[in-house]
């Protein structure tokens, strides 16, 4: 069974310009000790899907139809008082910009023991003893509780969050963009550190980034988000080697490779559509290449193809 | 550097021993020793752009990058040092000279977002440089200038002359931004992170556009970018720099198929890339970069070296011609 499955996931919120469909029909599971990457551009759902399971959206926002089911059991119904016993003890969260997560006037120390204390019942001097074997876990010296946030580097308190989310053992870890802010080395040492913590505690990981190349160091499996709903979905090499879907393909070209031939990058025209009024049918259609007649009207779903799924009219469910 | 003030053929800038270095206003440091700080961000840095090519500074932030290109587009003055522009030295503070210079050398920034002015209009964006050079004379001319230069960045003038910048995407503004460097027919840009805030999709079409436009104007670049890949897309020849100075300068196929500088070889193995998907083992370099208060003497890079010896905490290695065009400071490669 596997730990996460989000099944048919539609989050709307309600503007006073119309209704945003900000993640349409959104369905994939994680495994036990297997990472996800989530990726697409701004705007793409990505991180309102990670939000959504969370059950962090707010209004004007709400969860709309499907399930998140988390060890069989659908988080969508769960109250906030139920929720809370799950945020951060069983599905933890790694937010981007560390700078403001952090908060400026407490020791890292009771911020850490902080996380602990509310989900576990144990002394205060516990709850430190923790904090520091945590630290010893991400590579940050233990002495260093006693110091207050502004005396860490960026990467150091992009370190600290990723301990803050691990503290109470949870099984899911849901990171968004960590090392989006991050400099090459900086995420270079985070990356790795996420990669060994994830084989060493068994952890399903959910990447969340726009940044593709992020995924192929990191993750077994790779969705593409387009417009609130998934473009493609496979294990990472297949998806990432022959994109099948215009859009991931189209993605995958516009990163300029480091080594190997230079070829002349694609750009998509147009711009992504605004999701009051999604185009009808498939929602990539008029940015598309090879767009059909069929494509205007029918919404393709995502079906196997190749050894991945993708939802585009070019490869029809047999 | 007096006989050597000449300017080789073809170079368009050639930048020589440039520091720029921030005072510390406030301080626990100044109060008790009594002595001015400095935050020492630019500390000595060499390096010369070639006519048409695409010049890339590269490295992590803090590294100086930003300022080059700012002390290079003449938007600060530096503390010591030379800076040639075709041929004139535009460190010296000759008003006269450098308003002239300004109309061939232009700058296009990193935040589209925020660098444009939500009150104008694109055309009141794209024409400002037109009226404070007085280069027109007539409105109808200011005009074709402008719907010429959006032309040429790929906008349609009719729509987007009217519009502001609020009513654009960030690749759109980005474009706004161009056209605005290139009205004057400058022969130099200066481009700092131009690409960064944007979207993957949209980025690719920009730094296309970067490209096209530097073949049909003739024009060089300066190129300031944290990410690798994309420098290595856009540059002919890069500069690495590290800690306010110039560690490794070479063509862009060398500085990432055979980088020579050991921080050179630690962020070339550090950049995640969409080539392979094999996990490879991310051999990230220890620490953080040093402040740039206090940086450590010899080698700024020894703290974190791997081939660290005794002569790197003592004596700063300089940047030396190892092998043909390929410049590299550091005291592995000493000549003889």
């Amino acid at each position: 069974m596997p730990v996460l499955e989000v099944n048919n996931l539609e989050t709307i919120f309600a503007t006073g310009a119309g209704v945003v469909q900000a993640v349409s029909d959104v369905s994939f599971t994680l495994d036990k000790e297997e990472s996800l990457g989530l990726a697409g551009e701004s705007g793409c759902g990505k991180s309102t899907t990670a939000m959504s399971i969370m059950k962090l959206i707010r209004p004007p926002g709400r969860i709309a139809d499907g399930k998140v089911l988390f060890e069989g059991e659908d988080l969508v119904p769960k109250t906030e008082a139920e929720m809370r016993h799950i945020r951060g003890k069983k599905i933890s969260m790694v937010f981007q910009g560390v700078s403001n997560a952090l908060n400026p006037v407490f020791k890292l120390g009771d911020q850490l023991a902080e996380a602990v204390l509310n989900h576990e019942r144990i002394s205060k001097d516990e709850a430190l003893k923790r904090a520091q074997d945590i630290l010893d876990l991400v590579g940050i010296d233990r002495s260093r509780i006693n110091n207050y946030p502004h005396e860490f580097s960026g990467g150091m308190k992009q370190r600290i969050m990723i301990a803050t989310a691990l503290i109470c053992n949870p099984n899911v870890v849901i990171a968004d963009e960590p090392t989006t802010a991050l400099d090459v080395i900086s995420q270079g040492q985070v990356l790795k550190l996420i990669d060994d913590l994830q084989s060493k505690l068994g952890l399903s990981l959910l990447l969340i980034t726009h940044d593709l190349s992020v995924i192929g160091e990191v993750c077994d499996k790779l969705a593409i988000m387009y417009a609130g709903k998934i473009a493609e979905y496979g294990e990472v090499a297949t998806v990432l080697e022959s994109p099948l879907h215009p859009y991931s393909e189209a993605l995958v070209h516009a990163f300029p490779p480091l080594k190997g031939a230079k070829r002349r990058l694609e750009s998509i025209p147009g711009s992504p559509p605004i999701l009051i009024n999604p185009p009808s049918g498939c929602r990539f259609h008029p940015r598309c290449p090879h767009a059909m007649d069929v494509c205007r009207t029918e919404d393709p779903r995502l079906t196997e193809v190749k050894g991945r799924k993708v939802s585009c009219h070019l490869y029809p469910a047999k | 550097m007096k006989e050597g003030a000449k300017l080789k053929e073809d170079s368009i800038v050639s930048v020589r021993g440039l520091k720029k270095w921030f005072p510390l206003k406030t301080g626990i440091g100044r109060l008790l020793s009594g002595k001015q700080m400095y935050v020492r961000a630019l500390d000595g840095v060499d390096f010369e752009i070639k006519k048409g090519e695409v010049f890339g500074l590269v490295g992590e932030s803090g590294c100086g990058k930003t300022t080059t290109g700012r002390l290079i587009a003449m938007l600060m003055e530096p503390t010591e040092g030379e800076i040639f522009f075709e041929g004139l030295n535009i460190a010296s503070k000759n008003k006269a000279d450098l308003k002239q210079a300004r109309k061939r050398l232009q700058i296009v920034f990193q935040d589209p977002y925020e660098y444009l002015s939500p009150r104008m209009t694109v055309y009141e964006i794209v024409s400002e440089p037109l009226t404070i050079h007085k280069v027109v004379k007539s409105r109808t001319e200011k005009e074709e200038l402008v719907a010429k230069a959006l032309q040429s960045v790929s906008l349609n003038p009719r729509e987007n002359m009217h519009k502001r910048p609020h009513e654009l995407s960030g690749g759109e503004r980005q474009r706004v931004a161009i056209a605005r460097a290139i009205i004057l027919q400058p022969t130099f840009i200066v481009a700092d992170e131009p690409v960064s805030m944007l979207d993957v999709s949209v980025r690719s079409g920009i730094m296309n556009l970067m490209l096209d436009m530097k073949d049909q104007l003739n024009l060089t670049y300066l190129f300031i970018t944290h990410d690798i890949s994309a420098g290595r897309y856009m540059c002919d020849r890069m500069a690495v720099m590290y800690l306010g100075l110039v560690v490794e300068a070479a063509s862009t196929e060398e500085i990432i198929n055979e980088p020579m500088h050991p921080y050179t070889q630690a962020l070339i193995a550090v950049v995640p890339t969409i080539d392979s998907t094999e996990k490879r083992y991310l051999a990230a370099i220890k620490g953080k970069v040093p402040d740039a208060i206090n940086p450590p003497p010899g080698c700024r890079f020894h703290p974190r070296c791997p081939h660290v010896m005794d002569v790197c905490r003592v004596d700063m290695p300089k940047l030396e011609e190892i092998k043909h065009g390929h410049f590299v400071a550091c005291h592995l490669y000493k000549k003889g």
